[in-house]
């Protein structure tokens, strides 16, 4: 019998491992919207969190990825939270089958290779160990008792437990791990322990469906807690599973290897265990490495950072971002508020496939959880804090207690000067943990101090631009004549009013806005997407806006304009073909191909 | 050696507990204290009015007077909190009396000065047991975690009814009783599981509102005392929102009409005057059962703007129930004659007011900052805007107690933005004394709490079911309900359809 089934060292390389791959790969994905601190502390919110099935490690989970925040402290907190669940499991493992490295190394390796599944988001990854974690711990636990024969006892108050901690699954791989211990060991003395949890197995989730909580049927039976996971990751529900039968399993597998007594060197099984841990990081950075998802994270979290430079760079070196079958909302909504920050949007537009028209440079329909912020941020940096108050309300609805909601229902409150709602906002934000600078900065900002985060310029500047008079906030071209109209030197308002006409195919609309001097430019100057419009516009109506004539046109697009007419008027059969390749990025191309209106190919 | 060690340690407490704070100012106004139970009416039956000194004050000592017994009130961390059994006693042998509470506090800066004393009078008029409510967030189109609550006035504890995370976060809303009686109940039901769940005679379960005489399931509900007749507008409603901060959101209707349904035939009937081109809305039975209130607006023709100058009228229609006939629809309070819109009437249980919100335009009211709580004497046509329960912010979702001398007021005071349940006294004579809020066993409870208390209503005991019931019921198929056969106009908004032979 080897006594140290597997050396500390290799084990320690791999979670070193495990913790570059967390930081590098697997942080940035934390940035995201479902960044929702659980540290909150109110009794209502605990109680109703580990009142549910599974609540205690939902609530655990929730406030351990709260770190994630911090991207290295995030990532060696789950990686500790990883290495605690590899060693109960090990332990308990060991305790029932003795000494066997192989399976020492599986029950290390275990958690963590289920977790590069899961790892398409962080959360998920830290709720699927949760719920391991407890559950070994019971596992432990239940080997402790049986020791000293409490287990018969105490089984079926262990086996609910389990249940209400870590969820039905959980329970379910309880009872499956006591049936396979009673099994391997044949040991009698715990017959009546495996009797009471069998029948905890049976009962106990109906007994909560019919009696105790007004839960759904498939929260009492088979659900995945914690909740949240529903919402975080629908594609990886399998991996719970996965995870729960393995352990089993592992107890089965370490069985049939002992029977067989094949013994190799503990150090040689552990290098093996930090080369399977290196090839998995490896494989599933590439797997999991969903460029377009990736993109769209990354883009987020640099626009909550007003880094809009870093979104163009990251466009340009990544153009597979930009093709068709990559297309994702929120790229191009990033992409297209990087562009007007820059004053770029009407020249680069269509360098994205604006596949949604409107939608895509707004966002705001349809109404769903996760536009919430983003469109809130987009109102914010736009000047019009009202609706960017809206959003906010209707994020916080879901995202409760998210730094970002929550940072910004309270600036919006301060901007428009309602310190008394911005108050009570600051006094449920302050039970959360990390707010304390924004907290005090922003009472100090109330009460008159100069020297704050929140800029007083900036915040007399937005007061100051903010549209005065009264509108309905429903049209978003509405929305940007008033911002624009309370300042005409809002030249993100003006990009996107003129762009949002052209995005419609609207050209009377968008000839009445350049006319009316909507988008402040010298004749001679228009962007190219407007030139590439007015060329359009001219060959197709019969009724052009006088003055649109003034606008001069670069020759340069004059002349590939030309060629354009002549492709379409020849019709090939590959007419579309051949306008993608010869004509990418340009208005036309948008017009007649991405448009989501349906539109012939003819310049009659 | 023991001994010693505890008095020492005790003797530092006993000092401070008996400090009388005689020597420090005194000042002649009132304390400002919060929630604001100064100079009230009470009922014998609420919980422990605990309260905290308002803008971060400490209140110090708190002596209670009334009559010859005085209470010296336990102060904790700076706010005065009640000994629960020691309330329930004072109340009860002091009915009809008056408490005289003299506060001391210290302020921000250390100083203690004694306030005038201000006065509580225990009214011999009880207050319903219970209260009905929502709980949800300030969002206005989406929602996560909802519920419908109840809870107890005598104490602090709240249950909830049902809650939305056992039907697939379905929203809810709507929810009323017959004469605020617990045992007969509904609530509506949107988005995932939709229907109309309707606790009646006993039984529990979900209906399909929406016929092909109606253009909507049930909206606005009424229940008639005879618990068994549920008037319900139809409604084809949207909301705007507005740039204006104090005015936030406008909900207004396309369309609307009133229905009913009666329980026992299952059976949803309408009647010409109820399902014109009009926009009749918010049905209100009067206790007597044959009357029914509603409201209405013209039809709304092209661009309204703000919809300001957009009102509601009050008008009311009899209905004989044993021959299934409607009387004449009659105009009760012109719009016009108010300059403003009446909306969400409630009749008293005697019969004789009507408790309405009067705003600048719409029916939703939740939402106007200028709308407050009025009062038509039906007896004499006087109309008063109690003092007592309105603000300078949003007064609301009002509702009547069973013995008609406590009002429940939804308002938006102090901060415009989340709403909050006040109680004042009636005094059946067209008079209400000063509101005060919901107590909570924490005074400092408000100060963080952002869900609204929505569409509070009074009822007179706990809901005989359990949320594991409403879930079960939410979660069926719904039973249809029947058009009325007899009935040749649809409420579709005065469309009619040909005669059923």
């Amino acid at each position: 019998m080897i006594k140290k089934p597997i050396c500390w060292i290799p084990v320690m390389v791999s979670y070193a491992l495990l913790a570059w791959f967390v930081y590098y790969v697997i942080n940035p994905l934390c940035y995201n919207i479902f960044q929702q601190p659980a540290f909150v502390l109110t009794t209502d919110y605990f109680c109703s969190t580990v009142n549910e099935v599974g609540g205690l490690s939902e609530y655990m989970q929730m406030f351990i990825d709260q770190f994630t925040m911090f991207r290295f402290v995030g990532a060696l907190l789950l990686v500790a939270e990883l290495f605690a669940t590899s060693f109960l499991i090990a332990r308990y493992v060991r305790k029932l089958i003795g000494d066997n490295p192989y399976v020492a190394m599986l029950a290390y390796i275990l958690p963590v290779a289920i977790s590069f599944v899961a790892w398409s988001d962080i959360k998920y990854a830290f709720a699927i160990n949760m719920q391991v974690l407890l559950l070994a711990a019971a596992l432990n636990l239940q080997q402790a008792l049986i020791k000293y024969n409490w287990h018969n006892i105490v089984a079926p108050l262990l086996a609910v437990t389990v249940y209400h901690a870590c969820g039905a699954v959980a329970l379910y791989t309880y009872t499956a791990c006591v049936i396979v211990q009673f099994a391997l060991k044949v040991d009698k003395r715990d017959l009546t322990g495996l009797v009471g949890t069998i029948a905890v197995a049976l009962l106990w989730p109906l007994i909560v469906y019919k009696l105790i909580m007004p839960i759904k049927p498939e929260g009492a039976f088979y659900d995945i807690r914690p909740q949240k996971l529903m919402f975080v990751s629908f594609k990886n529900t399998i991996v719970p599973y996965w995870y729960f039968i393995s352990l089993p399993a592992l107890i089965a597998i370490g069985y049939a290897y002992n029977r067989i007594k094949i013994e190799k060197k503990a150090i040689l099984i552990s290098v093996l265990a930090v080369v399977l841990i290196a090839a998995g990081t490896v494989f599933f950075q590439h797997r999991h490495d969903n460029p377009v998802e990736r993109a769209g994270f990354k883009m987020e979290v640099a626009a909550y950072q007003k880094d809009w430079n870093w979104i163009l760079r990251y466009m340009k070196n990544n153009k597979q971002l930009s093709e068709k079958s990559n297309y994702d909302r929120f790229v191009n909504f990033y992409y297209d508020m990087a562009l007007a920050q820059n004053n770029q949007l009407p020249e680069k537009i269509f360098y994205y496939p604006q596949l949604l028209g409107n939608q895509g440079l707004f966002l705001d329909k349809p109404m769903a959880t996760n536009i919430g912020y983003p469109v809130s941020m987009f109102y914010y940096n736009l000047g019009l804090v009202t609706s960017a108050l809206h959003f906010a309300f209707e994020a916080q609805s879901t995202y409760t207690e998210s730094h970002y909601v929550m940072r910004m229902v309270i600036d919006c409150l301060i901007i428009i000067g309602d310190y008394q709602t911005a108050e009570k906002f600051i006094e449920k934000y302050e039970h959360v943990m990390f707010s304390g600078k924004f907290v005090t900065d922003r009472r100090n900002f109330m009460e008159g101090d100069e020297d704050t985060d929140l800029n007083r310029d900036f915040v007399n500047n937005v007061r100051k631009q903010h549209p005065k008079g009264d509108f309905y906030m429903q049209s978003r071209q509405n929305n940007m004549v008033e911002v624009f109209l309370a300042n005409t030197n809002n030249r993100v308002a003006s990009q996107y009013l003129l762009c949002s006409a052209l995005l419609q195919c609207d050209f009377d609309l968008f000839a009445i806005l350049l006319l009316n001097g909507y988008y402040s430019v010298d004749n001679n100057n228009l962007p190219r997407a407007f030139q590439e419009a007015l060329l359009l516009y001219r060959a197709i109506s019969n009724n052009v806006k006088p003055g649109i004539e003034n606008y001069r046109i670069q020759p340069y697009i004059e002349s590939k304009f030309n060629d354009f007419k002549r492709l379409v008027n020849a019709k090939p059969d590959n007419i579309e073909e051949l306008v993608k390749k010869n004509f990418p990025n340009t208005f036309w191309t948008y017009y007649f191909i991405d448009s989501p209106r349906v539109t012939g190919w003819s310049l009659d | 050696m023991k001994k010693l060690l505890y008095y020492t340690l005790l003797m530092p407490l006993l000092v401070a507990c008996s400090s009388s704070f005689n020597d420090c100012a005194t000042s002649d106004s009132k304390p400002n204290i919060y929630p604001d139970y100064t100079d009230i009416v009470i009922p014998v039956n609420i919980a422990p009015l605990n309260f905290k000194a308002y803008g971060g004050a400490d209140v110090l000592a708190v002596e209670v007077r009334a009559g010859d017994e005085i209470v010296n009130l336990k102060c904790r961390d700076g706010k005065a909190i009640w000994n629960n059994r020691k309330w329930r006693s004072l109340l009860s042998s002091h009915v009809g009396d008056t408490l005289f509470y003299t506060v001391t506090m210290s302020d921000t800066i250390g100083l203690t000065v004694k306030f005038a004393p201000f006065w509580q009078v225990v009214s011999p008029d009880s207050i319903d047991s219970h209260i009905a409510y929502r709980l949800i967030n300030t969002g206005y189109v989406l929602w996560d975690k909802m519920g419908i609550y109840e809870r107890c006035l005598e104490n602090f504890k709240q249950k909830p009814i049902i809650e939305n995370s056992s039907v697939d976060l379905a929203c809810m809303n709507c929810h009323s009783f017959s004469a605020q009686n617990p045992n007969t109940m509904l609530l509506h039901i949107r988005k995932y599981n939709g229907g109309t769940a309707i606790l009646y005679d006993g039984k529990l379960q979900k209906y399909n509102t929406k016929t092909d005489i109606s253009m909507s399931a049930g909206v606005y509900p009424s229940w008639n005392s005879n618990g068994y007749l549920i008037a319900m507008s139809t409604n084809l409603i949207s909301q705007q929102f507005h740039n204006d901060y104090g005015k936030r959101i406008y909900v207004s209707d396309s369309k609307s009409d009133i229905v009913l349904l009666n329980m026992k035939t299952q059976t949803l009937t309408t009647c010409p005057e109820l399902s014109t081109k009009d926009l009749e809305n918010l049905p209100a039975w009067a206790p007597d059962g044959r009357t029914l209130y509603y409201v209405s607006a013209p039809q709304r023709v092209g661009e309204k703007g703000f919809d300001e100058g957009y009102w509601y009228s009050l008008l009311r229609i009899t209905y004989d129930e044993a021959t299934n006939s409607w009387g004449t629809a009659d105009t009760v309070l012109r719009a016009k004659d108010l300059g403003g819109s009446i909306t969400f009437p409630k009749v008293s249980p005697n019969g004789r007011y009507i408790a309405f919100t009067f705003a600048n335009r719409g029916y939703f009211t939740p939402f106007n900052r200028e709308a407050d709580i009025h009062l038509l004497d039906l007896k004499t046509n006087e109309i008063t805007t109690p003092e007592g329960v309105n603000s300078s912010s949003t007064e609301s979702n009002h509702g009547w107690s069973h013995n008609g001398h406590w009002l429940v007021v939804g308002s938006k005071w102090p901060d415009g933005l989340f709403t909050k349940p006040y109680f004042a006294h009636f005094d059946g004579n067209g008079n209400f004394s000063k509101r005060f809020l919901l107590p909570q066993e924490d005074p400092d409870f408000y100060d963080d709490y952002t869900l609204n208390y929505n569409n509070t209503d009074f009822i007179t005991g706990e809901v005989p079911t359990t949320p594991i019931q409403w879930r079960d019921a939410i979660k069926a198929d719904p039973i249809p309900v029947k058009a009325d056969p007899s009935v040749d106009i649809d409420a579709l908004s005065g469309a009619t359809q040909p005669a059923k032979k």
